[in-house]
């Protein structure tokens, strides 16, 4: 009895798996959501969420609208608010921006005054020096401080660009120069789970820089930005990734697909070993068919393509058999008869 | 480098005898397996070169199973 449930809910050679799991997604995303609106609250990372998220995903767009990353502390700190705390405190970006008080740019020597806020530093537990420091691995500037009021200056060799905008340029990368925490990591929120357990969840994607931090539980580390996860963890993560993230998704919209068709989907993407979007730059642009290409997008464009550099179409697969109206390889059209040497000569001997 | 995390399955470096031996069993030629980069993470991490298969022990909503991925150079 469970052998012959079993059996029945594998799936039949020649069937069609991919034109099934693209309507078994198609047809309940139209009832999705289909713009995310602002959500009030406190919650410090909006996330993408319904249709958006879903086109988001299949594109493989290389920057997600919102990229969150969940940094989870080591157990042993888990439940301790004021060290959670204290490592949100050493994750959270801080800029060069958000601890002066005032700036004062000078055009005609390339020099800007940057005046410290105290408050802020003593906050952030910073020092002149430590931001001086910073600072001069920034190319092509001198930095010299003087009670709490920094100077930088742009060096004056033949390579600096001292034109107006190639100052300002340089100044607004000075201030939005990183001084303290990950990189790209911000707005970072405390969450609790149902046991009491504090979590971290933050905008960026900044997996790399994350692990670097002590008190941080690197084997859970996880952003939704799937390139980031496939630069870090490889392309297996990146599959597992776009299917849970896929899954999600419709889970929260109320929409319930099998997980099949979702692995599907993320097996499809990742086959190449980078991860490909689903449309025509992607996998439909990578068909073999000359027919199968020109059936979905850019007809023209790729059948002058394929005349100018000569391609051959093997007709293996679907699109092209149904344009040239042969017997398509798919469900019983899949299984061919042939007939014994031996047998044929007794049928012809009749 | 993170291994031990909810995303990554187990990686296993497969001899080229063995892989030969898959090859057979799903009438495939390795070139025609999913693919992974000599430059990913985790082939890295077991020193794979190009030509080589890895297997993946999948663990898919409770369902476990084997893959296989064929490295190459990128």
């Amino acid at each position: 009895m469970a052998i012959a449930k079993n059996n029945g809910m594998k799936v039949a050679p020649g069937e069609a798996v991919g034109t099934v799991a693209a309507q078994s997604i198609g047809e309940p995303s139209t009832q999705m959501v289909l713009e995310n609106f602002h959500q009030a609250g406190v919650v410090s990372a909006i996330r993408t969420k319904g249709l958006p998220r879903l086109i988001e995903l299949v594109d493989a767009r290389k920057v997600p609208k919102v990229a969150t990353i969940e940094i989870w502390p080591e157990k042993s700190i888990m439940k301790d608010l004021g060290k959670v705390k204290a490592l949100k405190k050493k994750i959270e970006e801080v800029k060069v921006k958000e601890v002066i008080s005032d700036f004062d740019e000078n055009f005609n020597n390339a020099s800007m005054q940057l005046t410290l806020n105290k408050e802020k530093l003593a906050m952030y537990d910073l020092t002149d020096r430590g931001i001086v420091s910073k600072l001069e691995k920034i190319e092509g500037i001198e930095v010299s401080s003087a009670d709490h009021v920094i100077t930088v200056k742009i060096k004056k060799t033949k390579s600096a660009d001292r034109s107006i905008h190639g100052i300002r340029v340089m100044f607004v990368k000075v201030r939005n120069m990183n001084i303290a925490g990950v990189k790209g990591v911000s707005n970072i929120g405390i969450e609790t789970t149902d046991d009491g357990a504090y979590y971290l969840v933050a905008m960026g994607n900044n997996i790399s820089g994350v692990l670097e931090i002590d008190g941080v539980d690197k084997n859970r580390v996880y952003s939704n930005d799937p390139f980031e996860v496939m630069r870090v963890f490889g392309i297996e993560a990146a599959r597992n990734l776009i299917a849970n993230e896929l899954k999600d998704t419709m889970k929260v919209n109320g929409v319930d697909v099998s997980y099949r068709h979702l692995m599907l989907v993320a097996d499809a993407m990742t086959f190449y070993g980078t991860i490909k979007s689903v449309g025509r730059h992607g996998i439909a642009g990578s068909k073999n068919s000359v027919f199968a290409r020109a059936a979905y997008e850019e007809t023209i464009k790729h059948f002058t393509n394929a005349c100018v550099f000569g391609e051959s179409d093997p007709l293996t697969g679907v699109a092209e058999n149904i344009l040239i109206g042969k017997q398509i390889k798919v469900g019983t059209g899949i299984v061919k008869l042939s007939i014994k040497k031996s047998d044929l000569k007794e049928i012809k001997g009749r | 480098m993170a291994s031990n995390y909810d995303l990554v399955p187990e990686h296993e470096l497969l001899s080229e005898s063995d892989a030969k031996k898959i090859s057979k069993k799903f009438n495939t030629p390795l070139e025609k397996f999913p693919k992974m980069l000599e430059s990913d993470p985790q082939a890295v991490k077991l020193k794979a070169a190009a030509g080589r298969l890895i297997a993946i022990h999948r663990n898919d909503d409770g369902k476990k199973y084997v893959a296989y991925r064929y490295v190459v150079k990128g």
